[in-house]
């Protein structure tokens, strides 16, 4: 027999005694249950809380991605409709006469504060 | 189709005991290989398997790439060998013989020569470096390849060809020689 032949370590097998083999398999698996359960621990008010915590956070997600766009748009609407309205009154304060460049500066500046 | 260690492992996570079962069925014969390469006696071994691979499932989180479960399992299951090795007096576990009924084992003199030859080939295996009687029981008991032992053993697949040569001779001279006493 040469050192390239497997050697038979087969009395070093715990399989060799299946039945030996399925205890050791089953008290492994008793003492992993009992780590698995000690693992989840109680289900408390926190946990409640925490498990909620992802979703809360998708529907916040969500909710901030409908309004900012909206909010941008009544924010350029608005600043829009603002400029129109100080035009009108920049406009009628002189009447008919024309204003001049500083005048008409310093009625826009008036009309922002 | 047999899930992959990695989804067994998720599933360990998820708290499927289940999953732990199939994981135990698929690595603890390697386990105790490696175990009893390192602590070198059979209810020793046992111990060291059993124990490595609970702590294995309660930190199972830890387990940071799970499709290298065996490697990582491996890695405790030396840990704790050399540990063991190191403070005999740990004695928790009950060993396996000690826990079979005396109608399902072996007859006695199938037991006493099983026994016989397992002395001895644990008595050759002792004369052997660690890493030495980690490959041979884990290629030729186990039958992991060249290259998964080099992996696990972080050797280069030469070393691990050149370890099994060296100690297949020296067992086999041992083993001749315990014979022959």
């Amino acid at each position: 027999m040469d050192d390239e032949t497997r050697l038979d370590l087969s009395p070093l097998d715990p399989g060799a005694d299946p039945v030996a083999w399925r205890e050791f398999l089953a008290r492994t698996q008793q003492r992993v249950d009992a780590v698995l359960t000690e693992r989840e621990g109680p289900e408390g008010p926190m946990l409640v809380i925490a498990s909620w915590r992802r979703r809360l956070l998708l529907a916040a997600a969500a909710a901030l991605a409908m309004l900012v766009p909206a909010e941008i748009v009544l924010e350029l609407r608005e600043t829009r409709a603002e400029r129109v309205q100080r035009l009108v009154a920049v406009s009628t304060h002189w009447g008919a006469t024309p204003p001049t460049g500083a005048e008409f500066l310093r009625a826009l500046s008036e009309q922002r504060r | 189709m047999d899930q992959t260690d990695a989804e067994l492992v998720e599933a360990v996570r998820q708290g499927s005991r289940a999953a732990a079962g199939q994981l135990a069925q698929r690595h603890l014969h390697g386990c105790r290989a490696i175990a009893l390469a390192i602590v070198g006696e059979v209810s020793g071994a046992d111990d060291v398997t059993q124990d490595a691979f609970v702590y294995a499932m309660a930190r199972i989180d830890d387990c940071r790439d799970p499709s290298r479960f065996r490697a990582w399992l491996g890695q405790i299951v030396r840990s704790r060998a050399r540990n063991q090795v190191r403070d005999r007096k740990d004695d928790r576990h009950v060993p396996l013989e000690a826990v079979i009924p005396a109608d399902s084992r072996p007859s006695p003199a199938q037991d006493a020569e099983r026994s016989d030859l397992r002395t001895r080939l644990l008595a050759a295996l002792r004369v052997l470096p660690e890493d030495h009687r980690e490959v041979v029981l884990l290629h030729d008991l186990e039958g992991w390849t060249h290259r998964e032992i080099a992996d696990h053993l972080e050797l280069p697949q030469g070393t691990v060809r050149s370890h099994l040569h060296h100690a297949r001779r020296v067992l086999r001279g041992l083993l001749e020689e315990l014979r022959e006493d």
